[in-house]
């Protein structure tokens, strides 16, 4: 009788161990797959594992998931997505500036990633419902490496982030390469006609000019409304501008314009926004476009 | 004594408008208060209900100070009846009336019996009661001017003030009020009324006082203030009285004019 | 008398009927039979975190602003005797818009946003009736007049903001022109309270309310301290109101239009009028709030911009039927 009692109690303990130590071990390896990231407001978010359902409310962030291989983890996007191809054929979930929550808690992502504009306040929002959020809109080239490095952190694959970065790095420094002793020419872009909208300084237009051998003639940073008086003194050698801005015979009315050596020579290069407005790697193609026309005597 | 009014000054900021009013009230009468414009008509009322604090001087009602008596309680003494009926709403007669039962309801109180008994007794006695459901805005400025007098009423206070009550009625309702709140004052409730009209001031009522530049000129019955003299001094006109000979002693102000024979 | 009571009983079925309907409309369509089932705690699909943690709390949250708007109407009506006259009247939706710009332009996240446009939107009431008390007892024409001034200086300094800071335009004109996308059960939590113990503080005042309809003066003489009931009731209409704001933007025309249908129907006794609006007010904003969700599915409308498009022409109308009438 004693034996087989105490031989239970033995065995009970044995279990108990066990289970305490395969729990604790369990939690050990979910702690494990915690992945610390901060975005670009400086948040740190904790997300459970690699997420396997991405709503992504920035176009520039659902091309780039689409380059690391990983758009499949791709749930929902905004109206405005439409590179790759394939992404048409995933639900939408609203504007840049103001997604449908609902529609967004429905898909029941693992993360969100939300642009600046829509703000800290609907990150919050969806923190709330356990949702974590990430703001990941890149306003510079710096800031688009990172979220490349972040985005391929993410989803497991390190080291194609870091291909495509090297890629771009490399793609720069060769046109640097071939630019860096030549006269740099005076270089305008126009975002838009109607109200002279232009790219300032630290903008990515604004770097791949430089880095293309030109001179923004624009000093202060940001999108700026340029004031025409600029326009007359600095004397623009090429304006770069898109479809999407306006017409060019309206820009060629301006009086301040017409009298610009951009205009009287017709150096005026039209390239589609998406590829020089996104933070994406598609900006070599934009760059390669730009410095072609800048320096059309090396390129 | 009902009211005591003893040297009462008060001034609107730098306007002096009461300089030095003094008087008693013994027994529940009709006391009219006449002048010109300006006098202090209105102003004498209010200090009296209350509403406004003398500068100097003071109001005592059955013997308080007024300004010593806690608002509701004071709403429990004096009735007040406005100069200008405001009725661009929808209450109904009866629901204004109830309003006159307020001093005598705790805030969480809700209407008793009691309640409505007064209020259904004071338009009976104003001859509004039948009139009850009716919106203030549908009745005539006669039946109106009885709404509110019943509103007074309901308040079971022991003193009124009126402000030019029947200012702008007809005829028929000028008569109408004045002869309702004669009743009142025959059931014991002091009424202080403010009149435009002389004369019906001297018809009806029992004590006159007649106030120039905040001061009293007169006081007393209709025969012995309305005079050529007091009326010249308080209005700035000249004008002739005359005795009616049919025993009623009231004397009758009219215009002063030669009449060619 | 028994007529009124009926409306009230009907409005009350009518707003939880738009509270129904609300919790099932909206990217999902949900019957009422799944409502049931997930409220009762029996299903735990993706609906249910649809129902219980964005539709229930949005739905809750604009209720509970509509009766508040509805219910401070009522009062601001009936106080300022101007029948025109509406929460926002004395610059309370000026100061909280201007709170929560300030938030917003410095990114400060949900809670200061609701904290700060609450704040401000109290701190300018109290202004507001502090300059127009300034030379004696405080005249309704003046504080009027007062609230207007401040309003349009608060607002100018938006609009300075909205200048410098451009990108987050989008954001504080989303926030001014009202919405309820983002209540949670947290803004529900925090601004409920303040209402419901707000309006009910209002409420133990419609007495004295129905008095000083009939004149202020003859009000004293009934033994009502205007003065202080006048305090009382704008103070706490403003805290109301700004709590309301805080949690869902500027919304007009709920509490402007809302107590004079209600008068129609049930008279001008606000202990009978004041709960009949806000029970009115509750469903004319959840009204709102589905509709700003289904015109253009799946965007949102902003739920001020529905309020006004279908308040305004009606307003117009209950105009000339006044003006009629005199």
């Amino acid at each position: 009788m004693r034996a087989i009692e105490s031989r239970s109690i033995i065995m009970i303990f044995f279990i108990m161990f066990y289970v305490v130590t395969g729990c604790k071990s369990l939690e050990f390896l979910k702690s494990k797959s915690e992945i610390k990231v901060r975005d670009l407001l400086g948040r740190e978010i904790v997300l459970r594992g690699n997420p396997k359902r991405i709503v992504s409310l920035v176009p520039s962030v659902t091309e780039i998931l689409f380059l690391l291989g990983e758009g499949k983890r791709v749930v929902g996007v905004t109206e405005f997505d439409d590179y790759p191809p394939e992404v048409k054929n995933i639900p939408r979930v609203g504007g840049f500036k103001y997604p449908n929550i609902e529609l967004v808690v429905s898909l029941k992502p693992d993360v969100v990633v939300i642009s600046n504009v829509v703000g800290k306040h609907v990150a919050q929002y969806f923190e709330r419902l356990n949702i974590p959020t990430l703001v990941l809109d890149a306003s510079n080239i710096d800031e688009m490496f990172y979220v490349i490095e972040t985005l391929g952190r993410v989803t497991g694959r390190k080291d194609k982030a870091e291909e495509i970065i090297a890629n771009f790095k490399e793609e720069i420094d060769k046109i640097k390469e071939r630019t860096k002793n030549l006269k740099k020419k005076r270089v305008l872009h126009i975002a838009s006609i109607s109200e002279n909208f232009v790219a300032g300084k630290g903008t990515f237009i604004d770097t791949l000019i430089e880095i293309a051998g030109g001179e923004n003639i624009v000093d202060r940073p940001g999108w700026i409304r340029l004031n025409l008086e600029e326009v007359v003194r600095r004397d623009p050698e090429i304006i770069i501008t898109s479809p999407h801005a306006g017409r060019i015979e309206d820009l060629k009315k301006i009086p301040a314009y017409r009298d610009t050596t951009a205009i009287k020579e017709g150096k005026i290069l039209i390239l589609p926004s998406d590829i020089i407005s996104r933070p994406t790697p598609r900006l070599i193609i934009a760059l390669r476009e730009i410095a072609r026309f800048v320096h059309p005597e090396v390129f | 004594m009902i009211v005591k009014v003893v040297d009462l000054y008060f001034s609107y900021g730098q306007n002096e408008v009461l300089n030095g009013i003094s008087f008693n009230m013994e027994k529940p009468i009709l006391l009219g208060v006449i002048g010109s414009n300006g006098s202090g008509k209105t102003t004498l009322l209010r200090n009296i209900s209350g509403y406004l604090k003398p500068n100097r001087g003071s109001v005592f009602l059955f013997d308080r100070n007024v300004v010593d008596i806690p608002r509701k309680e004071r709403a429990r003494l004096i009735g007040y009846v406005p100069q200008d009926i405001v009725y661009d709403f929808d209450f109904t007669a009866y629901e204004i009336v109830m309003m006159g039962r307020l001093p005598h309801l705790g805030r969480f109180q809700a209407e008793r019996k009691i309640d409505r008994e007064v209020v259904e007794r004071s338009m009976l006695i104003t001859d509004v009661w039948h009139l009850r459901d009716k919106p203030l805005r549908k009745l005539s400025g006669g039946e109106r001017q009885r709404v509110y007098i019943a509103r007074a009423l309901s308040q079971e206070a022991k003193i009124l003030l009126m402000d030019e009550p029947v200012a702008h009625l007809d005829i028929k309702y000028q008569l109408e009020i004045l002869s309702v709140i004669r009743g009142l004052v025959e059931r014991g409730i002091a009424v202080i009324i403010v009149l435009h009209d002389v004369n019906l001031a001297s018809i009806y009522c029992d004590e006159i006082i007649v106030l120039k530049d905040g001061t009293i000129l007169a006081k007393g019955k209709p025969e012995e203030v309305i005079t050529e003299g007091v009326i010249r001094e308080a209005f700035s006109i000249d004008v002739r009285v005359i005795n009616p000979e049919d025993g009623l002693n009231r004397p009758l102000v009219i215009p002063n004019f030669v009449r060619k024979t | 008398m028994y007529r009124r009571r009926l409306y009230i009983f009907l409005v009350l079925i009518l707003l939880v009927f738009m509270i129904l309907l609300s919790v099932g409309i909206g990217s999902v369509d949900i019957g009422f039979k799944d409502i049931f089932w997930i409220l009762v705690g029996k299903r735990e699909d993706r609906l249910r975190d649809i129902i219980l943690l964005i539709r229930l709390p949005r739905t809750i949250g604009a209720a509970i602003c509509g009766m508040a708007l509805a219910v401070v109407g009522t009062f601001f009506q009936g106080l300022l005797r101007n029948p025109m006259a509406d929460p926002y009247i004395l610059g309370v939706s000026s100061g909280s818009a201007l709170g929560a710009t300030i938030a917003i332009v410095f990114n400060m996240g949900i809670v200061f946003v609701n904290l700060l446009s609450f704040v401000m939107g109290v701190l300018v009431t109290f202004f507001v009736y502090f300059i127009s008390s300034l030379n004696g007892r405080s005249s309704t024409y003046t504080m009027i007049l007062v609230g207007v001034a401040v309003s349009s200086f608060a607002f100018s300094f938006i609009s300075l903001f909205m200048f410098i800071k451009h990108e987050q335009i989008a954001q504080i004109v989303m926030w001014i022109m009202g919405s309820f996308s983002l209540v949670g059960w947290s803004e529900v939590s925090y601004s409920a309270p303040i209402i419901i113990a707000g309006s009910f503080i209002m409420y133990l005042f419609s007495r004295d309310l129905n008095a000083i309809i009939t004149g202020e003066e003859s009000a004293e003489h009934l033994g009502i301290d205007v003065e202080v009931v006048r305090r009382i009731l704008l103070f706490t209409g403003s805290v109301v109101t700004a709590s309301c704001v805080s949690v869902s933007g500027i919304v007009g025309f709920v509490g402007l239009i809302t107590p004079h249908i209600s008068r129609l129907l049930v008279g001008p006794d606000n202990r009978i009028l004041v709960p009949f609006s806000g029970l009115m007010g509750g469903s004319f904003m959840v009204l709102a709030d589905i509709l700003s969700r289904t015109v253009i599915k799946p965007a949102e409308v902003p739920v001020g911009v529905i309020t006004a498009i279908f308040g305004a022409p009606f307003f117009l109308y209950l105009l000339m039927r006044v003006r009629r009438g005199e």
